[in-house]
């Protein structure tokens, strides 16, 4: 009885405490098969809570998000304070990994800052039982023809096909993966992981695309049907193999027994494929297997030397465009070309694609060019056979460049200035200099080279002017050179013959040459009378005239002079032309 | 005695002359452009440097990424023989490396209509032509004192005339355009001297400008575009010499 009682009275403070524990844990059944899915339910209360952490275990698979949470709250008046209490519900899928008797892990959650651990919990796990009927389908919608019940096998179906099975190498072909998930009323599918795409070692493989849904109807049933697609190139011949797909999903669906879920683990078959080698292939074939056009443009416009432009080549067709080669420009003699660039682009409204080769050319010639066609040559499995497809030439007219210092581009420069810091090059240094120092700048020598020879050609041609004169006015050559030859008479007056004479002409004759007269017979009288009409002053034509007339008398009287007087005289005459000569200056008496 | 001492180290600067220039062209074609341009500079603060060494030099500044420096050497070089198409050519490149592209700013008007000619021609060419056509001119006209021939006045005066112009390009050529590019990523052209002014306008690297006056190192500068103010004279690779000595050619 006291054994009984203490049992008893055990559960009550374990259910208790259990139920006033803030984290538990439960399960939505303790037996279950080994296909089948555990929901584990996890309810936390408190205000303040962490995401919860499963214990590792090797024996479930347990999803890492909830597939369901809620949370709700109660208000506590607890010694008049209000509180607010939440309570947090998660529910987890859990998959069994194994038969036989397992245990669910605890969970562990930080509670009001708090670590608080659920109970672990022990569930029976059994071998796969047979796939449970579904029954009819009762969907009104569907072909009521069909009779035959549904098991959980036909709920999704999954399949993979390629276009061809027997390809050369470099073919293009489509793999196909089709997946069919029933459609019935009763019946719902969903997912575990995404789709897994077949291997397909040996291939070169495009984007995988999905293709609009679609609704079937196979075996009687709808279906929902999602066809994926992918583009596949083999690239060796012999035997390849396309590998297999798989989905992983559950089924919930309603059954005679009740509402059953199930997981479901669905592969399709691998498929395997001949791969034909391509046949022996011309010298201008470059690897592109399909079908194919060609076609090049230039740009509208000027097109100048010097200044690059675009010529563009279009490979269109179907194919593997990774394996479409550049078409070989031909040589220009006329200009350079560089690398081509490269795209791929669709083409509107069909399958095929377009890849787009553009190349730079620069011309370097004026005048009209021509770039010869451009060929292309492309393997067509549809004939088994290797096809040329060439655009026609194209006329270029090229015009000179207006700057006369435009850059040409030209390549195949050498040496360290192949590289630079912005990509443009620049052209290279000057090694062989002429001159190394340029001449120098002479300011003296330069401005000797500029002032002397006007001043030379001013002094020529103030020579020849006064020459020119002299030789055409008698008068002003016979004044210019009066004083000189005046004075020329003077030295040798006194070591003449006869001195008085000799005196007598050279004064006379200074007068008659700087005042035009005439020389001979000139006596003192005529002299006076020029002298008077000179303007000289009185004195010195007193003086002037007076040596004359003494030099007169001693000509032609009979007593000389002594030598003293004779002396005294000609110190008289020098005198008197000198001062003359200054009363004179600058005087010229006019012509008649 | 002094004669042959003179002549001799003469003939010995110019070989160490030629000597370093070789060096320095062995030393930018090995990839070195650091000591080539140190080689250069050497030349190029010597006495009378010719265009080509201001031609590689600038190439050693553009390998080494010196954008403003090489344009200035450029336009030195060009300076010196307007006829060096590779530096013309190399400063095309190295303008379009700039961030703006700025044109180089225009010589005076009277330059430009009066002289359009002279583009390529150095300034040792007219000078040449220009004293050889002033004294043949009045060699002519001393010639036309003593013995007359036909024409000979009309082809003195058209060859002073020649002279004349010749002497006024070659004059222009020994006083070019003062310019200085920017050196240095940003320039701040402010309206007075001081960093405290107000900026006008920021230059970048490579941009182009004359220079108007220098005061207490920081130079008045003026772009193409006509807007002008101060900068640190620091700032700028000048072309030729810095605003304290007038540039020339083979200036003394």
């Amino acid at each position: 009885m006291r054994s009984r009682l203490s049992i008893a009275v055990f559960f009550v403070v374990a259910t208790v405490s259990a139920l006033a524990a803030p984290l538990r844990s439960s399960v939505d059944q303790r037996e279950m098969p080994m296909d089948g899915l555990l929901i584990i339910t996890i309810q936390a209360q408190g205000t303040d809570f962490s995401d919860p952490v499963f214990e590792d275990t090797d024996d479930w698979r347990i999803g890492l998000s909830p597939i369901q949470q809620s949370k709700t709250y109660s208000v506590q008046i607890i010694n008049g304070t209000i509180n607010r209490l939440y309570t947090a519900t998660m529910r987890f899928e859990a998959q069994p990994l194994r038969e036989g008797k397992l245990v669910v892990p605890a969970v562990q959650m930080e509670i009001d800052g708090k670590i608080e651990k659920s109970a672990p919990i022990p569930v029976t796990v059994t071998g796969a039982g047979p796939s449970p009927r579904i029954g009819r389908n009762g969907n009104s919608r569907a072909n009521t023809t069909a009779t035959e019940e549904i098991t959980f096998e036909d709920t999704v179906l999954l399949e993979t096909n390629l276009s061809k099975i027997n390809v050369f190498a470099g073919e293009g072909i489509t793999l196909t993966v089709s997946l069919y998930e029933l459609l019935h009323s009763g019946v719902r599918t969903r997912s575990l992981r995404p789709l897994t795409w077949p291997e397909a070692e040996g291939f070169y493989k495009g984007e995988v695309e999905t293709l609009q849904e679609a609704r079937v109807t196979r075996n009687g049933h709808e279906y929902l049907l999602r066809d994926f697609t992918q583009a596949l190139y083999p690239t060796r011949p012999g035997t390849l193999t396309v590998g297999v797909s798989e989905w992983e999903g559950e089924v919930y669906a309603s059954t005679p027994e009740g509402r059953v879920r199930r997981r479901v683990l669905k592969s399709s078959d691998p498929i395997t494929l001949e791969v034909k080698p391509l046949p022996p292939a011309p010298p201008e074939f470059d690897g592109a297997v399909g079908r194919y056009q060609l076609s090049a443009s230039i740009p509208r416009g000027t097109i100048t030397q010097g200044i690059p432009f675009d010529c563009v080549v279009k490979v269109r067709g179907r194919g593997n465009p990774e394996a479409i080669p550049a078409p070989a420009l031909p040589d220009l003699a006329w200009a350079d070309t560089s690398v081509p660039a490269s795209i791929v682009q669709p083409v509107g409204g069909s399958e095929d694609l377009e890849k787009v080769f553009t190349y730079s050319i620069v011309p370097t010639e004026v005048g009209e060019q021509v770039i010869p066609p451009i060929s292309f040559t492309f393997f067509a499995p549809e004939t088994s056979s290797y096809q040329t497809r060439e655009t026609g030439p194209i006329k270029v007219a090229v015009m000179k460049s207006s700057e006369s210092t435009a850059m040409v581009v030209a390549g195949g420069s050498t040496g360290a200035d192949n590289m630079s810091p912005t990509g443009d090059d620049i052209r290279p240094i000057r090694t062989a200099v002429a001159r190394l120092r340029p001449e120098r700048a002479a300011p003296l020598r330069d401005a000797t080279a500029v002032v002397v020879p006007p001043l030379l050609f001013l002094a020529g041609f103030t020579f020849t002017q006064r020459r020119r004169r002299f030789q055409e006015d008698t008068s002003y050559a016979r004044a210019y050179f009066a004083r000189s030859k005046s004075q020329k008479r003077l030295r040798a007056v006194r070591t003449a013959e006869s001195p008085v004479e000799a005196l007598s002409k050279a004064l006379a004759g200074y007068l008659a040459d700087k005042l035009d007269a005439v020389e001979a017979g000139l006596t003192s009288h005529d002299v006076d009378a020029l002298l008077r009409e000179a303007g000289v002053d009185e004195s010195t034509r007193k003086a002037y005239v007076k040596v004359l007339r003494t030099c007169e008398r001693e000509q032609y009287a009979a007593v000389k002079l002594r030598p003293d007087e004779r002396a005294a005289l000609m110190d008289a005459g020098e005198q008197a032309l000198e001062d003359l000569m200054q009363a004179l200056e600058g005087t010229r008496r006019k012509p008649a | 005695m002094m004669t042959a001492l003179l002549l001799t180290g003469l003939l010995l600067g110019a070989d160490l002359y030629e000597d370093t220039f070789a060096q320095a062209n062995k030393a930018y074609q090995e990839g070195r452009f650091d000591d080539a341009l140190v080689s250069y500079r050497q030349l190029a603060g010597s006495d009378g440097p010719s265009a080509e060494v201001y031609y590689n030099m600038g190439n050693a500044q553009y390998r080494l990424g010196q954008l403003g420096p090489a344009i200035a050497s450029y336009e030195r070089a060009l300076q010196l023989d307007p006829a060096l198409d590779e530096a013309r050519d190399n400063l095309q490149v190295a303008v379009a490396a700039t961030r703006r592209g700025l044109a180089r700013p225009l010589p005076p008007a009277w330059r430009e209509n009066v002289l359009f000619w002279d583009q390529r021609l150095t300034y040792s060419q007219v000078r040449w032509a220009g004293l050889l056509a002033w004294v043949t001119a009045w060699a002519l006209l001393g010639l036309h004192l003593v013995r007359r021939f036909r024409h000979d006045r009309t082809i003195a005066a058209v060859l002073l005339v020649v002279g004349l112009f010749c002497g006024l390009s070659a004059y222009g050529k020994s006083h070019p355009v003062a310019l200085a590019v920017a050196a240095q990523p940003e320039v701040p052209v402010r309206i007075g001297i001081g960093e405290n002014e107000t900026t006008r306008q920021v230059l970048n690297e490579g941009d182009r400008v004359r220079v108007e006056r220098s005061r207490r190192g920081w130079v008045q500068v003026s772009t193409i575009d006509g807007e002008s103010g101060w900068a640190p004279a620091e700032a700028f690779a000048f072309v030729g010499k810095s605003p304290e000595t007038a540039p020339g050619p083979g200036s003394t």
